[in-house]
C-alpha cells in the first residue's frame, strides 16, 4: 500500500533526523516531520525520482487504477536519468482544499523545461498523488518500439516517471529528434485522460541514406527471388492479384496452376522518406525497373505461351516503419504495384 | 485585487497566482501558461484605479479596474468570489489566441518561446491560446529585426463575462533586403534539390507537369517517363506579408520572375490529327509556382521555406492534392 510505504519511509527518515538533531542538543519530534501537505508529498516523490530509486517510485505508481493499461518496462532505475532538476514546486490555491494541485517544472540539463500538474486526494492515510506517472502514446511515431534513456520496450504505450529523457539514442546515427530532450511531466487528469502523445519532428542523420538504400535493395531482391507473379508484400506484381490476371505491356494472361515467373532487378528505385503519422511515407526520387518473364495463357486461349516485359517500381502506397533499432519494415498498400508491368506508368 | 496587481507589477508571478482560486478555470499550467513568466511582464504601466466591489443579481462580484501607460487607458471588470470568508480572483487572465503569425517563435514582451511552422497537417494539440496576466503587452518584439511601431503595444484586461480570446497577430511586416536575399538562396537550394527527382510531380516542389500534358489544340503527351528536370534559370522571389487566413501558414512567397525549369522526358505522343500514339522524346518549359510556397521567420529574421501539400481550404486545414502542372509543351515545328 503506497500510503503506508510512504509514511513508513518518512518515519525512518524522520527518526534518523531526530537522532541527529537530538544528538546536537535539539528537541524535535518525528510527528512534526510527517509530510502532511500536498507539496511535501510531491517533494518527497520528486526526491525519490531524483535519487533514481525506481522501487520506491513504483510504490506511488501502483496506487493508480490505470496502472495495468500500459507497459511498465521503463519504470526501472536504468531509464531514470539524473540530468534534470526541479525548478518549481508550488501548490495552487483551492477554496475547497481537497483535491490539491501542485505544479512542478522540470528542467533538463540542456535547458528544455516542462511544467506539469500533480493532482492529489486526501484520504485517511494522508495525501495520495493521483497522477504520479506519464502515460506516453507512441502510435504516431514511425518507430515501433519505445526507447527512452537507452531502455527499450516493445510497446506503443508506456508509463514514464517524471523526468528528462533522451529518446532513441540507439538510432542517433540514423535520426534526429526535435526537440531532442523529452521532459515528462504529469498532466491534469480532470478530463479523464492522462495519455500524452509523443510526436517529435524526426529528421534523418547522415547515416540514414545508406541504411535505407541497403534495406530497400535487400527487400526488392528478396521479392525478385519469388517465382510468384503476385509476390506477397512486394512493391511490384504482374497485375491485379485479386483477379489473378497478369498484365504485361498491353497483353493479358491468366496464370496456369503451375505458372512461375522470373523476376530480375534492372535498377533499384531511389527514394527518400518523410515522417508521417505512424509511419514514414516514401517519396519516390527515381523509379526502379524490373524484368519479368514466364509462361501463361491468354484469356481466350488456354495454350501456354512465353511472355516477357518490363516493370516499373514506383513504391506507390509503400509505408516504412522501424520495428527494432536499425531494422526497417516495408508495408505495401492495397493496390501497390498492380500496374507495374502494364507498360503504362501509373504515377 | 490591489495585492494581485501589486504582485504583477513587482513581477512576482507566483504571488499573483496565489490570489487565484480553483473556482472558475483555476490557474493554467503547461503550454498555455508559457507566458505567466516574469519576462512577459512589461514596465511602463500602472493601476490607475480599483473600484468598489459590485454584486450582480446573479451573485457574481466584480470590481472595476483601470490601468494605463501614460498614453492609453484600459478599463475592465474582474470577478471575485467569497468562499468561506476568503476572497479569490476568478479567471483574472487574458486569453490570447495567436494563430495568424508567420513566425517560428512567439514573443510576449521579453519572453520568447519557439515553435514549429504550421503546415496544416498537425494534430489538434497545436497550442494557439495562451493565458496572460493583465498588463501592457507587446507581441513579437521587434518583428525579426523590423520596426513594429508604437501601435504594437496594447493594454489588456480580462474579458469578464464576455469570454472568448483576444486575437493577436503581429502587425504586417516589411521584409528587409537581408530576408529577401536569404529567401532567394533558400529557394535556389530547394530547386536544385527538387531537380533530383525523376518523377512528374516532385514532392514538396514548386513545379510539376500534368500527367497528360496538352499541346496545340487537342494533342497531348502521356505516360511520361525517363524524366529529367534541369533548373535553367532560378526564379526571382520576394516575401509578401498579407492580411488574411493564409498568414497562419507563413509569409507568402511571390514569384516576380518565374524562372525556367526544363523537363526532358519520354512519353506517348497522342496526336489524334496525325499518326496516333507514338513514343517521343520531348522537352517542356516549366515555371516555378508560388501558390503553395510560404516562408516562416525565426527571431533572427532567417526565413524557412515550407511548401503546403495542398490548397488551404479555410480554418487552417489543407486538402492534400497533387500540384497543378506548371509546364508548357510546344513540339518543334508546331503542333
Amino acid at each position: 500500500m503506497t500510503g503506508w510505504s510512504r509514511r513508513r519511509r518518512w518515519w525512518v527518515t524522520g527518526a534518523a533526523l531526530v537522532g541527529f538533531v537530538a544528538g546536537a542538543g535539539g528537541l524535535v519530534t518525528a510527528v512534526a516531520l510527517r509530510p502532511d501537505s500536498p507539496e511535501d508529498v510531491v517533494r518527497e516523490y520528486l526526491e525519490v525520482l531524483e535519487a533514481g530509486d525506481a522501487e520506491a517510485a513504483r510504490e506511488y505508481a501502483e496506487a493508480m487504477p490505470e496502472f495495468d493499461a500500459a507497459s511498465d518496462e521503463l519504470l526501472v532505475a536504468e531509464a531514470m536519468s539524473r540530468d534534470w532538476r526541479i525548478t518549481q514546486v508550488v501548490r495552487r490555491h483551492n477554496e475547497r482544499d481537497n483535491p490539491a494541485a501542485v505544479d512542478v517544472t522540470i528542467t533538463a540539463a540542456d535547458g528544455t523545461a516542462g511544467q506539469g500538474r500533480f493532482q492529489l486526494d486526501r484520504g485517511e492515510d494522508g495525501w495520495t498523488i493521483r497522477n504520479p506517472l506519464i502515460k506516453l502514446d507512441l502510435l504516431l511515431l514511425p518507430l515501433k518500439f519505445a526507447e527512452f534513456n537507452g531502455v527499450t520496450a516493445e510497446a506503443s504505450e508506456v508509463w514514464l516517471f517524471p523526468g528528462a529523457y533522451q529518446a532513441y539514442t540507439s538510432v542517433s546515427d540514423l535520426f534526429t529528434f526535435s526537440p531532442s530532450t523529452f521532459v515528462a511531466v504529469p498532466q491534469d487528469i480532470s478530463g479523464g485522460s492522462l495519455v500524452e502523445y509523443y510526436q517529435p519532428r524526426i529528421g534523418f542523420a547522415d547515416g540514414f541514406d545508406s541504411v535505407l538504400h541497403e534495406q530497400i535493395t535487400a527487400w526488392i531482391e528478396d521479392c525478385a527471388a519469388s517465382t510468384d507473379p503476385f509476390p506477397d508484400g512486394c512493391p511490384f506484381t504482374a497485375g491485379n492479384p485479386e483477379y489473378r490476371e497478369i498484365r504485361v505491356g498491353r497483353d493479358r494472361y491468366l496464370p496456369l496452376a503451375d505458372t512461375t515467373v522470373t523476376w530480375e532487378v534492372v535498377s533499384q528505385p531511389a527514394v527518400r522518406l518523410k515522417q508521417g503519422q505512424g509511419a514514414f511515407e516514401v517519396l519516390l526520387v527515381r523509379p526502379g525497373e524490373m524484368r519479368i518473364s514466364g509462361t501463361a495463357a491468354e484469356p481466350l486461349d488456354h495454350e501456354p505461351e512465353d511472355f516477357r516485359g518490363t516493370c516499373t517500381v514506383l513504391m506507390d502506397g509503400v509505408l516504412v516503419t522501424m520495428p527494432r533499432a536499425g531494422e526497417l519494415a516495408f508495408h505495401v498498400g492495397e493496390t501497390t504495384g498492380w500496374y507495374a508491368c502494364s507498360g503504362h506508368i501509373d504515377w | 485585487m490591489e495585492r494581485f496587481f501589486a504582485a504583477i507589477l513587482e513581477r512576482d508571478v507566483e504571488r499573483a497566482l496565489s490570489y487565484v482560486g480553483r473556482i472558475g478555470q483555476g490557474v493554467p499550467y503547461g503550454e498555455a501558461a508559457a507566458f505567466l513568466h516574469p519576462d512577459a511582464i512589461a514596465d511602463g504601466w500602472d493601476v490607475l484605479e480599483v473600484g468598489e466591489a459590485d454584486e450582480s443579481p446573479g451573485g457574481e462580484t466584480s470590481v472595476r479596474v483601470e490601468i494605463g501607460d501614460g498614453q492609453d487607458r484600459e478599463v475592465g471588470l474582474m470577478e471575485l468570489t467569497d468562499y468561506g470568508g476568503e476572497w479569490n480572483l476568478v479567471d483574472p487572465f487574458v486569453t490570447v489566441a495567436i494563430t495568424l503569425s508567420p513566425f517560428t517563435y512567439l514573443q510576449v514582451n521579453d519572453r520568447v518561446v519557439t515553435r514549429e511552422p504550421y503546415l496544416g497537417d498537425l494534430p489538434s494539440s497545436f497550442v494557439t491560446e495562451y493565458k496572460l496576466l493583465p498588463g501592457r503587452y507587446q507581441f513579437f518584439g521587434d518583428l525579426a529585426g523590423t520596426d513594429p511601431g508604437r501601435e504594437s503595444t496594447q493594454l489588456l484586461l480580462p474579458r469578464f463575462r464576455h469570454g472568448g480570446s483576444v486575437p493577436v497577430a503581429p502587425p504586417l511586416l516589411s521584409p528587409t533586403p537581408a530576408m529577401e536575399a536569404a529567401l532567394q538562396q533558400e529557394i535556389n537550394e530547394l530547386l536544385d534539390d527538387c531537380a533530383e527527382f525523376a518523377v512528374p510531380q516532385p514532392p514538396g516542389c514548386p513545379f510539376a507537369t500534368d500527367l497528360f500534358l496538352g499541346y496545340g489544340d487537342d494533342g497531348y503527351v502521356e505516360n511520361i517517363h525517363d524524366i529529367e528536370w534541369t533548373v535553367v534559370e532560378y526564379p526571382v522571389v520576394r516575401l509578401v506579408d498579407v492580411e488574411g487566413e493564409d498568414r497562419r501558414f507563413g509569409l507568402s512567397v511571390e514569384i516576380e520572375d518565374p524562372g525556367l525549369v526544363q523537363l526532358s522526358a519520354t512519353a506517348w505522343d497522342d496526336d489524334l490529327d496525325t499518326e496516333g500514339i507514338e513514343m517521343t522524346d520531348f522537352t517542356a518549359d516549366c515555371a516555378v509556382s508560388g501558390e503553395r510556397l510560404y516562408a516562416w521567420l525565426g527571431p533572427d529574421g532567417t526565413p524557412q521555406i515550407v511548401m503546403l501539400r495542398g490548397t488551404p481550404v479555410g480554418s487552417g486545414a489543407v486538402l492534400p492534392e497533387p500540384m497543378t502542372g506548371t509546364c508548357e509543351y510546344e513540339p518543334e515545328g508546331g503542333a
